[in-house]
């Protein structure tokens, strides 16, 4: 007995001695941080003209990506402003949005507060398209009734809750409820049922006027909504910012909401050009000195990885080379992966002055990264720009302006 | 056999040699960068973070241990089961051990308790080969075939179990995607974390089944011989099951899952150098930890991404059974004719 006992006592005794000495026993072998012996690196800093902006809210461009036309056609103004200011202080480069386009929203948005049914029906007759193409060369006539519709993915619910009624919506896609940060609970209350397979006779009620589906939706539950005599609208997967816009308003013609669609698709590109301009303004001051701090952006998961252009964020990322940011590693055009994986080591041989992290768990990575001596290599860490962004945002839908937003702001961060 | 032995095991270790070297020299950051510094580190003059030592020697011993210890798992449990098929999946251990993983990325507990993972996997093992082996018990012994069926029953569940909650799961697409790249198996980023985690679990395993390989011969035999050659057939059976239990346990708390690794190189390396386990633990631990350390080094130096070494491996081991399973068909139907 008292063998068998020291039998299993001693590997036990063992692995958890190791363990102890390993885990808890003092850090004498760990590797320490070098902070100390280093002088901060090429960091991005505000220029004072900055002050005389518009006050930039993520609040507010959420709320307007919301679809509150209100706020919309205020920032578009406002930012209309703050280009004037930029480009009075000798910037180049800096980018209005198209003065008719500009013109057009105001008006719609005057139109839309007042609700003046005539002139909106009047406005709407003058873009609603007779026939819209979905991604699949399907057309579609958009009908001028009241109906509900049916998002069967996320992009195509994210459209529908900025341009409808949470009424004209049918069902939304399961999991949704729980992005709260994006689709407020009193909103998607509102909608009775999720786009449930089990759901289909509960749908099937609704009458839905048309589904919102994508190439990768599931292939019985296609066959039942066209058994069920839904027409369907294919969207294929977006990896541009342009290709969201182009959606959106197909979207809003469908769903008879074409000046809502018009409108939110130039706040877009509007809110778009507003960042860059800010983006072109931060590299003012670097330009004169010819030092570019090098930017780094990545997403994470399980292990880190750099998005290609295949994804939304890989356009961000273009954008961003566009401005003349120096970003490692470099774009890749054309790749034929969605992301390209990156350990540690390759991180730090990159040595950006500034790290970007998007990730759903920002706790967690900077808990790790304060934790790792190995970051301590790297210039970010010295110039205290290594950043988290929400990974949220970087959906294919109108909040992929905020994944930019919150880029800039990172890069902003002094 | 004995001179095919004598030369295979020193090409073996100069494998494991230069492929290690390769592995540690082998880097984004280039060698001369890092050497000095390792160096420093080395000599007392340094306590700065070094990619040579803190990054590449790590992730060296983390795929020596996995390889050792998922070919060992293999050997072990083949010899026990009479089934050249027979693989730590088979008694459910590494169901349970990812069962119990996906619990701990599902509670979060990884962002609360960094070893929360580890610590899931080993314990989803051996919790498994508990439950396994006490549903197997009839009238206070232990019947192969029972625990076979048990292991499968076991597995089946497990697996239902997990399933059930990656549906429940399925639109939380983040987890979705982080509980993935785990399951895929990944020798990224691995640090000394890692080894400790699964050095002493290895060491014990290993030395357990070394310790009973004249055991695990004569079991191989068949169960009555073995009692009767005097061997206590139970007793060594759940001992070789509890170090089978560590070895996969660290296995998959290192690297993540690694299908077919325990299943195709002990069947290779019996057909090559015959059943003897005294050396087939040895070699099972050879060959595994040099098939391991080549394959992560053939992911780096062509820059593979599309695959993990996880996918990598399970493709090949399953290519490689296949070519085996139809060359032995052959072999049969040729015999058949003859």
């Amino acid at each position: 007995m008292k063998s068998k006992i020291t039998l299993y006592l001693t590997p036990l005794a063992f692995i958890f001695g190791w363990w102890y000495l390993a885990f808890f026993g003092g850090s004498s072998t760990k590797p320490s941080s070098s902070l100390l012996d280093r002088q901060p690196k090429k960091v991005f800093s505000v220029p004072e003209f900055f002050s005389y902006l518009s006050p930039f809210s993520r609040d507010e461009i959420k709320a307007a990506l919301g679809g509150d036309i209100e706020i919309m056609t205020k920032l578009m103004k406002e930012w209309d402003v703050d280009a004037q200011i930029l480009e009075s202080q000798g910037l180049i480069g800096i980018r209005k949005l198209n003065r008719s386009s500009f013109i057009r929203c105001q008006m719609i948005g005057r139109k839309l507060k007042e609700h003046s049914y005539s002139e909106l029906k009047q406005l709407e007759n003058q873009i609603r398209a007779s026939v819209v193409i979905d991604d699949q060369g399907v057309p579609f006539q958009p009908q001028s009734t009241s109906q509900k519709f049916l998002p069967q993915t996320f992009v195509s619910a994210s459209f529908l809750f900025a341009l409808a009624s949470p009424k004209e919506i049918a069902a939304i896609p399961n999991g949704m409820r729980a992005q709260t940060d994006l689709y407020p609970k009193s909103l998607t209350d509102q909608v009775p049922l999720d786009t449930d397979r089990g759901n289909s006779e509960l749908l099937y009620q609704a009458q839905p006027g048309a589904a919102f589906v994508a190439d990768y939706s599931h292939p019985a539950t296609l066959e039942m909504l066209r058994n069920q005599g839904v027409p369907l609208f294919t969207l294929k997967e977006m990896k541009t910012v342009d290709q969201v816009e182009d959606a959106l308003v197909r979207i809003g013609s469908v769903v008879n909401h074409p000046l809502e669609a018009e409108v939110l698709s130039q706040f877009i590109e509007s809110a778009m050009i507003a960042i860059d301009n800010r983006l072109i303004a931060l590299l003012h001051d670097i330009d004169k000195n010819n030092e570019k701090p090098s930017v780094m952006f990545l997403n994470h998961y399980a292990q880190y990885s750099v998005p290609t252009d295949r994804t939304i964020a890989g356009d961000l990322l273009n954008r961003l080379s566009q401005l003349q940011f120096t970003l490692i590693p470099k774009p890749e055009l054309n790749a034929n992966k969605w992301s390209l994986p990156i350990d540690q080591e390759q991180i730090i041989y990159s040595n950006p002055d500034c790290l970007i992290i998007a990730t759903h768990d920002p706790e967690h990575i900077m808990n790790n990264i304060e934790g790792n001596p190995a970051f301590d290599w790297i210039n970010a860490r010295l110039n205290h720009q290594i950043h988290t962004v929400d990974y949220s945002t970087q959906a294919p839908t109108q909040y992929i302006v905020l994944a930019y937003y919150d880029i800039a702001q990172s890069l902003m961060r002094n | 056999m004995a001179r095919r032995l004598t030369k295979t095991v020193p090409a073996l270790i100069l494998l494991l040699f230069v492929g290690g070297i390769f592995t540690l020299i082998s880097g984004a950051i280039p060698f001369e960068e890092v050497r000095q510094g390792a160096i420093e580190r080395i000599f007392g003059q340094s306590t700065l973070w070094n990619p040579l030592l803190d990054e590449r020697l790590p992730r060296l011993l983390v795929l020596i241990c996995t390889g050792a210890s998922l070919a060992v798992s293999g050997a072990v449990l083949q010899a026990l089961f009479h089934n050249p098929l027979a693989s730590p999946s088979i008694l459910g251990m590494s169901c349970g051990g990812s069962l119990m993983v996906t619990v701990a990325f599902f509670l979060q507990w990884q962002t609360k308790y960094p070893y929360s993972i580890p610590l899931a996997a080993i314990l989803g093992c051996l919790i498994t080969l508990l439950v396994v082996y006490s549903l197997s018990k009839r009238n206070g012994t232990v019947q192969i075939s029972t625990l076979i069926l048990t292991g499968i029953a076991v597995s089946t569940l497990l697996l239902a179990i997990q399933g059930a909650i990656t549906y429940a799961l399925r639109d939380h697409w983040q987890l979705i995607q982080t509980l993935t790249e785990w399951e895929a198996g990944s020798t990224s980023d691995r640090s000394w974390k890692h080894v400790h985690m699964q050095m002493p679990i290895t060491i014990v395993g290993l030395f357990g089944c070394w310790t009973y390989s004249r055991e695990i011969n004569i079991l191989a035999l068949g169960e009555e011989e073995a009692k009767n050659l005097g061997v206590e057939v139970e007793k060594v059976r759940w001992r070789l099951f509890l170090c089978v239990a560590l070895l996969t346990g660290g296995a998959l708390a290192a690297v993540g899952l690694i299908a077919f690794f325990g299943l195709v190189l002990p069947h290779v390396i019996r057909k090559l150098f015959g059943p003897d386990s005294k050396n087939l633990i040895q070699l099972n631990m050879l060959v595994g930890s040099t098939t391991l350390v080549l394959l992560d080094l053939f992911l780096r130096v062509f820059e593979i991404h599309s695959f993990s070494i996880g996918n990598i491996s399970t493709i090949l081991g399953g290519v490689f059974f296949l070519a085996l399973l139809i060359n032995m068909s052959k072999e049969t139907g040729e015999a058949q004719y003859a």
